[in-house]
């Protein structure tokens, strides 16, 4: 068996076999399916029938909302009292405290003279209502004031809401055949592609430093380069450490979409009465044809959650995967041969810090780098970092996601296998000196003549 | 045939030169001797020899050629700094030291299993490292360095952890190794097992070899006509016997006998200085003081030390 195949192999089965390892990837995903759980059902579950209190010191609510709409027999577009949530109003100033204390209401909403001026408005309760409850209801209560306020003024509210339109940009790219640009999106869905590279180099390039860290403090590693040549030692090790890495990613990705999946499954039925009933309340405002705004915002919502496939659809996915695999190997090596170096150089945990930091820096700048990308995708910032080959693992699966020119993209992969095997090569000529070598940790131009030497 | 033959070796590290034309030859099938002071330079010419570092001029032959990445595995290294992966199991550990050696790993199995059970160690297959004790984990380095019949041995203080037991096996392990045609490099600072076992040694001292030889010539070579006699007799006598001819160094009684060291000048000689003592005490042995290896190490070292000062 080839020596460097039973490095990777120890490596790899002796970090797989580990308690710690195999917690990390079975309650890792446990943790990220519950948080995801946990999200949807946040949104969904306020299973409390809450009944509100809506007392008004003006009046309007009452008089307006209430009797105007009976007065000429029609549905109420607002306020309408479902399974969830009952409306009772009244007007003048109300005690919250001794309304919530009565059992009778679960909250109190007060609106005074500002929330007519300025739109402060009160709402008392102990237990908050979920943040799509108060989304509904503070919607509901700024379409009635805006209503208020346009007959206040003598305007008729078609001629209020046309006045009141929010400007919105789409943007163009006459290039590629008039379609919408969705630039910034795709940006963050790179951008997500680049978090994992960076967590998974930092995290692994660690591991790696560690290991040959433990392997000099043990003083098993002149035992084994009297077999192997160090430089194998040093690539079995970082080939071997990376594998974990992606079984543990590959083990995280299954197992977390098939936890969240089963526990989602076992709620959909409440996640899916929840949703039906916020359907049925926009298709009751629908109706009110009256109102143009709420059908407005039906269909603006339909128009997002088009958006959203369109730009997922316009993600180059294939582009977007072999792009990943090739930066996400390419950075890996990169910086774990410079951690393997880091942890030839030094005997101990502390002294790392100083040979870490020049090795950590371009890393983090690759990230702000990205993060930047997401307001301004086309700058030229991004298109330099993602050829300089210390950020372009990162950086590139952003501009990746924007779209990119072949050639930039060719490049940069030559540029990141140039200089993964520069560095690899540096590194190796540092390590097989460092890790025979005990006490004073070295200078920079000690590392330098390290480099240089024989043999 | 000579197993290795180091010619002319050099090494600088930085500003320091860790050897400086050495040279050294290792009869096969012998146990050779690699000796001196700390920092002398021995581990570096260690590790040129197990290509762990490459010289700066010079070249190593081994059994006729020229050294090459294949020599590894003809080559057991017992460092001096060693250690194991403490967190692996002994069994484990065993075959993927051996393993990176070149052995198969079945050879690997039925090898080790004939050491554990010579060893008596046949139950700490799956016993973790970290459990063992500092003999412990020295014997089983032993076995890991010596499982693919290396044609040649290099045991880097191989005694050092041992109670005398243990050392006792590891001795008569070395014999037995040679016996069936092992060299072995033996480095240390222990001169009793370096008088007990060597046929050959080299003393580096500052980078350089300033005495090499067999074992029995070394010794030859620093006889300095010291004799010890028992007699039996006053101290008052003795002193009359030797008058100022010969140089007394010591005189002891040991169960009321004298114990006498004493040097002969150059130009006189033992008859000379028997014939004198013997009109004055009982003479009851007379023995030539040859030095041990302990006394050479220091007296070659100080003398090369102080001529270069």
């Amino acid at each position: 068996m080839n020596k460097i195949a039973l490095i990777i192999k120890r490596e790899y089965l002796n970090k797989v076999k580990k308690k710690s390892f195999i917690m990390m990837t079975i309650f890792g995903p446990v943790i990220f399916a519950m948080l995801i759980i946990g999200a949807v059902m946040l949104a969904a579950s306020d299973t409390t029938n809450h009944k509100i209190l809506l007392a008004d010191d003006l009046g309007y609510f009452l008089e307006d909302e209430i009797l105007v709409y009976a007065q000429n027999h029609v549905d109420r577009p607002r306020f309408n009292n479902s399974e969830s949530l009952t409306y009772d109003f009244r007007k003048g100033m109300v005690d919250p405290k001794a309304e919530l204390e009565s059992g009778a209401y679960t909250a109190v909403i007060q609106l005074s003279e500002i929330s007519y001026t300025d739109g402060k408005v009160e709402l008392f309760a102990e237990k908050a209502p979920s943040m799509t409850l108060q989304n509904r209801i503070k919607n509901e209560i700024e379409d009635a004031m805006e209503l208020y306020r346009a007959k206040k003024n003598s305007i008729p509210i078609e001629t209020y809401k046309s006045i009141r339109q929010p400007v919105e940009f789409s943007i163009i790219k006459p290039s590629e055949g008039d379609k919408k640009d969705h630039t910034s999106e795709r940006a963050m869905f790179g951008f997500a592609f680049a978090l994992v590279i960076y967590m998974f180099i930092f995290f692994y390039g660690v591991q790696v430093m560690r290991g040959v860290m433990e392997e000099k403090t043990n003083r098993i590693v002149e035992v084994i380069v009297s077999s192997v040549k160090p430089f194998q030692l040093m690539m079995g090790k970082v080939i071997g450490i990376g594998l974990v890495g992606l079984t543990q990613f590959v083990m995280w990705v299954v197992l977390t979409s098939v936890i969240s999946g089963i526990g989602l499954a076992s709620y959909q039925e409440k996640f899916m009465s929840m949703q039906m009933e916020n359907m049925q309340a926009l298709n009751q405002d629908q109706a009110v044809k009256q109102l143009p705004n709420m059908a407005d915002v039906k269909n603006m919502n339909f128009e997002e959650g088009n958006e959203m496939l369109a730009i997922v659809m316009e993600i180059p996915w294939i582009d977007m995967i072999i792009s990943f695999i090739i930066f996400f190997v390419g950075g890996y090596l990169l910086y774990a041969s410079l951690f393997a170096a880091i942890g030839a150089i030094v005997d101990n945990e502390t002294d790392t810090q100083q040979f870490m930091l020049p090795v950590t820096i371009p890393l983090i700048f690759a990230y702000i780098v990205s993060v930047m990308m997401m307001n301004n995708p086309e700058g030229s910032v991004g298109t330099i970092f993602s050829v300089v080959p210390f950020t372009s693992p990162i950086v590139m699966m952003v501009k990746t996601a924007i779209g990119v020119s072949i050639w930039l993209k060719l490049l940069s992969i030559v540029v990141l296998i140039g200089s993964f095997l520069g560095v690899i090569w540096i590194a190796g000529r540092i390590y097989r000196v460092g890790i025979l070598m005990y006490g004073k940790k070295p200078t920079y131009r000690e590392l330098i003549k390290w480099i240089r030497y024989k043999g | 045939m000579n197993a290795l033959e180091a010619r002319h070796i050099h090494k600088s590290y930085a500003a320091h030169k860790a050897l400086n034309d050495v040279s050294i030859t290792v009869p096969e099938n012998t146990v050779f001797g690699l000796l001196g002071p700390n920092g002398a330079g021995k581990t570096t010419l260690i590790r040129i020899i197990n290509q762990i570092t490459g010289p700066d001029e010079g070249e190593v032959i081994f059994y006729g050629s020229k050294l090459n990445p294949l020599h590894v595995e003809d080559i057991g290294y017992l460092p001096e700094e060693r250690g194991l992966y403490r967190k692996m199991k002994v069994g484990e550990q065993c075959m993927y030291l051996a393993q990176l050696k070149g052995l198969s790993s079945k050879e690997a199995k039925s090898r080790l299993m004939e050491w554990f059970k010579r060893f008596e160690i046949h139950t700490w297959w799956d016993k973790k490292v970290e459990d063992l004790s500092k003999g412990m984990a020295q014997k089983v380095q032993f076995i890991t360095t010596v499982l693919h019949k290396p044609k040649l041995l290099i045991l880097d203080e191989p005694f050092s952890g041992f109670d005398p037991i243990n050392a006792e096996l590891i001795r008569n392990e070395m014999l037995r190794l040679k016996a069936e045609g092992t060299t072995i490099i033996l480095s240390t600072h222990d001169m009793g097992s370096v008088e007990a076992l060597c046929d050959e040694i080299s003393l580096i001292n500052r980078s350089q070899v300033i005495l090499n030889g067999k074992v029995k010539d070394i010794k030859k070579q620093f006889r300095n006509n010291t004799y010890q006699m028992v007699f039996e007799g006053t101290a008052m006598d003795l002193g009359i016997g030797l008058w100022a001819n010969f140089e007394l160094i010591n005189n002891e009684m040991v169960d009321d006998k004298h114990v006498a060291t004493i040097r002969i000048p150059e130009g006189r000689r033992l008859n000379d200085l028997v014939g004198s003592l013997i009109q004055h005490v009982q003479l009851v042995s007379v023995n030539e003081v040859i030095p041990d290896m302990d006394q050479i190490f220091i007296e070659a070292v100080k003398n090369y030390n102080a001529s270069h000062e």
